[in-house]
């Protein structure tokens, strides 16, 4: 095992695939040498230096390219990696997941679109004005995309490896305070599959589940708490297609949720998760299904250990 | 061209037009192409066999049939909503479909442009991959307005990509001249500035159209990209729900007399071919329309089920979720 920041475990994911397959290349502004080498995150350390400029391809600022290249890239035999320098600006080329990731397979009998799109998202303080952005919900919609947040250093490099080597569009959102989080990995090679849900923590009185980096909110105060509730954490780490299973399967037992996510709460991804938990496992629930989420404001504010700490309380009954 | 290919266009050339006029008197409101035909038609001429070339919307899905591998039968029967032999029914609209096998990218959506950024992605695999194939978007020139386009151009350029941006010079963006959008005296010279070499043809001439998309895809094959400027006018509307009351008539009649179709036709003459051998081509060409055309008819509809569960399995699919979805 050796101690990792998460921006390190990404790194490592890339060399990793860089290195396993050649048809894999990254795309995207100042992923070369930026920063001493680092990249703006600190993902890109040394690979433009090992892989050269065919295989670290720095852009110009087209955002549109970025991504529409990689979709004509990615029929016609190459695996890329696209990096989005900040979540905000997957608005300027959405048209390129929405439509010409999913659908163009969608309306071709299920050509093959093996591309990432990487991007950081979130943040950790609460007036931070721009770059900050979760927009994850915008793009759960799109049946054949898929979502996934990891929460830690951990779940990251083993998420991403699999992102690359799946065979259609994966958007990969990886959270500015997880890039600086330290966690134990493995030295050997592992990967981790997509569409499955993790037990952070196992409990039998509450569910949390949640996605993202604020998962790790919840696993500090389900500690906290742990002499009052015995609570269990799921993280979803795949959003889209979720683990269903698991997600009923935990609230069968415990008969309590909260769905936590950093986003907006008013139309975000947790919503969707909250409505199958109260359509599904509506025979299990003591209490209605509770999302704690970011405020409906225009700035992204996370939610901190405290908001957790207070909102299982409340559902517990506040004894 | 010579007589044997410039027959064989002649023939293409009738069965698109006729192929179209079907559609419209079955009630369909597609984005024709008419008076257009001989861009396609000798753009797909031109290109090898592993070239790549981006569908485009107008003509609804015609570079699929010249150079993909759908039949007339199965793209009339994805037009009239029936059960073709090989069950190509994951969408209602064939310019949708992506063939990779005979390189044709299709449209994924509406927008104008999103098929620039694709084509260009096209291109930087063929050039990492040292196929030597050349790719080429396909677009109308009110397109050109468009965000994609200028980064397109300065991709193409900055990467120095196998691609060749063919501009169908119709002359309308909808009920807009194009001249009144684009503020550049000439698309070829929006384009010079990034060091693409520009081409101009006659597109209501195949021959014409088939020589300089040769003449550009040898010299884009190198990884150079290049503008090819194809000059024409939209005979119809916008679409078959277009009133087109918006353009001027003698314009209109103007250009019917340099159709496409009755240009080859009198090349042919010029080389000698009698014109009862061309009638008999006519003839038998439209005569494999209709065919096409009574087949699809006796064929099974398809389904809104049968249409949403393929739709569905493709998700599923791609989702990783197997058949429980």
């Amino acid at each position: 095992m050796s101690l990792v920041k998460g921006k390190q475990a990404v790194n490592q994911a890339l060399r990793e695939e860089l290195r396993k397959d050649p048809t894999v290349y990254c795309v995207g502004e100042d992923i070369g040498v930026y920063h001493r080498g680092n990249g703006l995150c600190g993902t890109s350390t040394g690979l433009l230096k090992e892989f050269g400029p065919e295989r670290i391809m720095e852009t110009p600022i087209s955002e549109g390219e970025i991504l529409g290249s990689s979709i004509g890239a990615a029929v016609f035999g190459l695996r890329p990696v696209a990096e989005i320098m900040h979540s905000e600006f997957l608005a300027t080329c959405a048209e390129h997941l929405v439509y010409g990731g999913a659908k163009m397979a969608t309306n071709s009998n299920g050509i093959k679109v093996p591309m990432v799109v990487r991007t950081p998202c979130g943040g950790t303080l609460p007036n931070q004005a721009i770059q900050n952005e979760n927009c994850e919900a915008w793009f759960c919609n799109t049946p054949g995309l898929k979502v996934v947040m990891p929460s830690c250093p951990y779940d990251a490099k083993g998420l991403l490896k699999s992102a690359i080597r799946d065979d259609y569009p994966v958007l990969f959102m990886e959270h500015h305070g997880m890039y600086q989080m330290e966690q134990d990995i493995p030295e050997e090679e592992y990967l981790l599959p997509l569409g499955r849900a993790d037990v952070k923590r196992e409990g039998t009185d509450l569910t949390i589940v949640g996605y993202g980096f604020v998962v790790n909110r919840a696993l500090e105060a389900a500690e906290r708490l742990k002499n009052r509730y015995d609570i269990e954490v799921l993280d979803l780490r795949t959003l889209v297609p979720y683990d269903r299973e698991a997600v009923l399967a935990s609230v069968r037992k415990t008969g309590r949720a909260i769905v936590l996510y950093e986003a907006r709460r008013n139309g975000g991804y947790g919503a969707e998760i909250a409505a199958e938990i109260a359509e599904y496992a509506f025979d299990y629930l003591k209490s209605p299904v509770v999302r704690l989420a970011g405020p409906n404001v225009a700035v992204n504010h996370p939610r901190t250990t405290e908001d957790v700490v207070n909102t299982v309380i409340r559902i517990m009954g506040g004894e | 061209m010579d007589r044997n290919l410039l027959m064989e266009s002649y023939k293409n050339l009738v069965q698109q037009r006729y192929f179209q006029e079907k559609i419209l008197d079955y009630g369909i409101g597609i984005y024709t192409e008419i008076g257009e035909e001989a861009i396609t038609v000798g753009a797909c001429a031109a290109l090898e066999k592993s070239d790549i070339i981006t569908c485009y919307f107008r003509g609804e899905g015609a570079t699929l049939r010249y150079k993909g591998g759908i039949s007339i039968k199965e793209q009339m029967c994805c037009w009239l909503g029936r059960l073709g032999e090989k069950e190509y029914i994951n969408t209602t609209l064939p310019s949708a479909w992506t063939d990779v096998e005979h390189g044709v990218i299709g449209t994924s959506s509406s927008l104008i442009g999103a098929d620039a950024d694709i084509a260009t992605g096209a291109a930087l695999a063929q050039k990492k991959l040292g196929t030597g194939n050349v790719v080429v978007f396909m677009s109308g020139d009110g397109a050109t307005s468009k965000g994609n386009f200028h980064e397109m151009f300065n991709w193409a350029s900055r990467f120095q990509l196998p691609l060749m941006i063919l501009v169908r010079g119709n002359g309308w963006a909808m009920s807009t001249p194009v001249e009144d959008d684009i503020c550049v005296s000439s698309i070829a010279d929006m384009v010079k500035p990034f060091g693409i070499r520009t081409y101009e043809c006659d597109g209501n001439d195949v021959s014409d159209v088939y020589q300089c998309i040769g003449d550009a895809a040898s010299y884009s094959r190198k990884g150079r990209p290049s503008l090819v400027y194809a000059k024409t006018y939209r005979i119809s509307g916008h679409s078959a729900h277009d009133e087109d009351d918006y353009r001027d008539p003698a314009v209109l009649e103007e250009w019917k007399k340099k159709d496409p179709v009755i240009n080859a036709e009198n090349q042919l003459k010029a080389m000698g071919v009698k014109p009862e051998d061309i009638n008999i081509v006519k003839e038998a060409a439209r005569q494999e329309i209709d065919e096409a055309y009574e087949w699809a008819l006796q064929r099974s509809e398809i389904t809104v089920k049968q249409f949403y569960q393929v739709q569905q399995a493709v998700v599923n699919d791609m989702w990783g979720l197997g058949q429980e979805g």
